[in-house]
């Protein structure tokens, strides 16, 4: 059974020179489930259920937002503002991903777990 | 003695301001001593109204708010100020990403000669879209005339607003959202735009759309050129604590994140960039 630290070792794989966009665009996008899955066992920790009216990742980040922890509520804050990343890579293929985008959400990822 | 001429000592201040931000870098403490010399040489010779002024376009790219803002507020106040001064103040205003107070100023003090500046309507536009007065911003548009509204700036940014307008027209509680979007820009400005200047140069908002999990939401980036990623994420992570802390719903947090990013090459809608001051 793999965890979310392992995801993020996966994309620092895709990361480096002379990688193709496809790999950055995979390298992003593993590094965004790295971190959902790590802040979502944090979200699955806490008080009260899930809103399940919402999407997979969007009940995630607002029952972290809605916690009376700051520090989890700046998990959603961070997994919310790298959404966006996610959505390009994996369904925006009619616009360039570059490896300013892959680098970023990598590099907070490497941070998250210390890698 | 030679006569001392005010308006070349804040032309002189100006000027070094606008080399700055051509070359998109931080003053150096050189550049710093020299205008700070120039400002109190104007201000010691009781011309004021100029201080303020210039003194407002240091501030802004220095990261001094409340200079800034107190500067402001004197050469809107003043008799003495022109239209000139006060269009510097807007575009001091601008660079600082004080939206709000651009707004106020706006919508209590109006020119119409200032609608014949493009840069004074990109930036009121931006005002008016950033407090989400789409009524204001409209009201402006009709205003303009051929030759500014088509020009290219200011043509992306109405494109923009209507895009901004779709987005909320969807959403529930404006007053929500105008809090939290200039209440966050009006705590960058305070809290992180004079280390970001510094450590990262100048900056330009981008705003992008998209729709995940049948939700429609927005981006605004902070986005700089140049610098270390390093640094954009220690002062990014700043910026997430405030988030964090301020009281808004998730809701709002959630559906309209507001972050630093590098600026990719090709991208080019942004809402608006650093303007130059007047020589």
């Amino acid at each position: 059974m793999i965890n979310p630290v392992d995801l993020g070792l996966y994309s620092q794989g895709n990361y480096g020179e002379n990688k193709s966009e496809v790999e950055y665009r995979c390298c992003a996008r593993t590094a965004y489930y790295s971190l959902f899955h790590h802040f979502k066992s944090i979200a699955d920790s806490l008080p009260g259920g899930y809103d399940k009216s919402l999407g997979s990742h969007e009940r995630v980040i607002r029952k972290l937002l809605d916690s009376s922890n700051e520090q989890h509520r700046k998990f959603g804050v961070a997994l919310s503002n790298y959404k966006d990343i996610r959505v390009k890579a994996d369904y925006r293929i009619d616009v360039s991903f570059s490896k300013n985008d892959a680098y970023k959400i990598l590099r907070y990822a490497e941070k998250t777990f210390g890698i | 003695m030679a006569n001392f001429a005010p308006e070349k000592a804040s032309e002189d201040a100006i000027n070094i301001l606008n080399r700055a931000l051509h070359q998109e870098r931080a003053l150096s403490d050189f550049e710093i001593t020299k205008i700070e010399k120039n400002l109190d040489s104007v201000r010691r010779a009781g011309y004021l109204a100029e201080y303020h002024m210039a003194a407002s376009c240091f501030f802004a790219i220095v990261g001094n708010m409340d200079g800034l803002l107190q500067s402001s507020e004197e050469v809107f106040k003043s008799k003495y100020s022109s239209s000139k001064n006060k269009l510097q103040v807007i575009f001091a205003l601008n660079n600082a990403m004080r939206y709000r107070d651009i707004y106020n100023y706006i919508i209590n003090f109006y020119d119409d000669e200032f609608i014949k500046e493009p840069a004074f309507v990109d930036c009121a536009l931006s005002a008016y879209l950033i407090n989400l007065d789409f009524n204001g911003a409209n009201k402006l548009k009709s205003k303009l005339g051929n030759e500014i509204y088509n020009l290219k700036d200011i043509s992306t940014t109405i494109a923009l607003g209507k895009a901004l307008e779709q987005f909320f027209l969807k959403k529930n509680s404006c007053d929500d959202y105008r809090n939290y979007i200039t209440n966050t820009l009006d705590w960058y400005s305070c809290n992180l735009l004079g280390k970001a200047r510094k450590l990262l140069g100048q900056s330009s908002l981008n705003y992008s759309f998209y729709e995940d999990e049948t939700i429609d939401f927005l981006s605004i980036s902070i986005e700089f050129r140049k610098g270390e990623l390093d640094d954009l994420l220690d002062l990014e992570d700043e910026l997430l604590t405030y988030i964090a802390s301020s009281e808004y719903p998730a809701y709002v947090k959630s559906s309209l994140n507001i972050k630093m990013n590098f600026k990719d090459l090709g991208d080019e809608d942004e809402l608006t960039e650093t303007v130059t001051f007047y020589d």
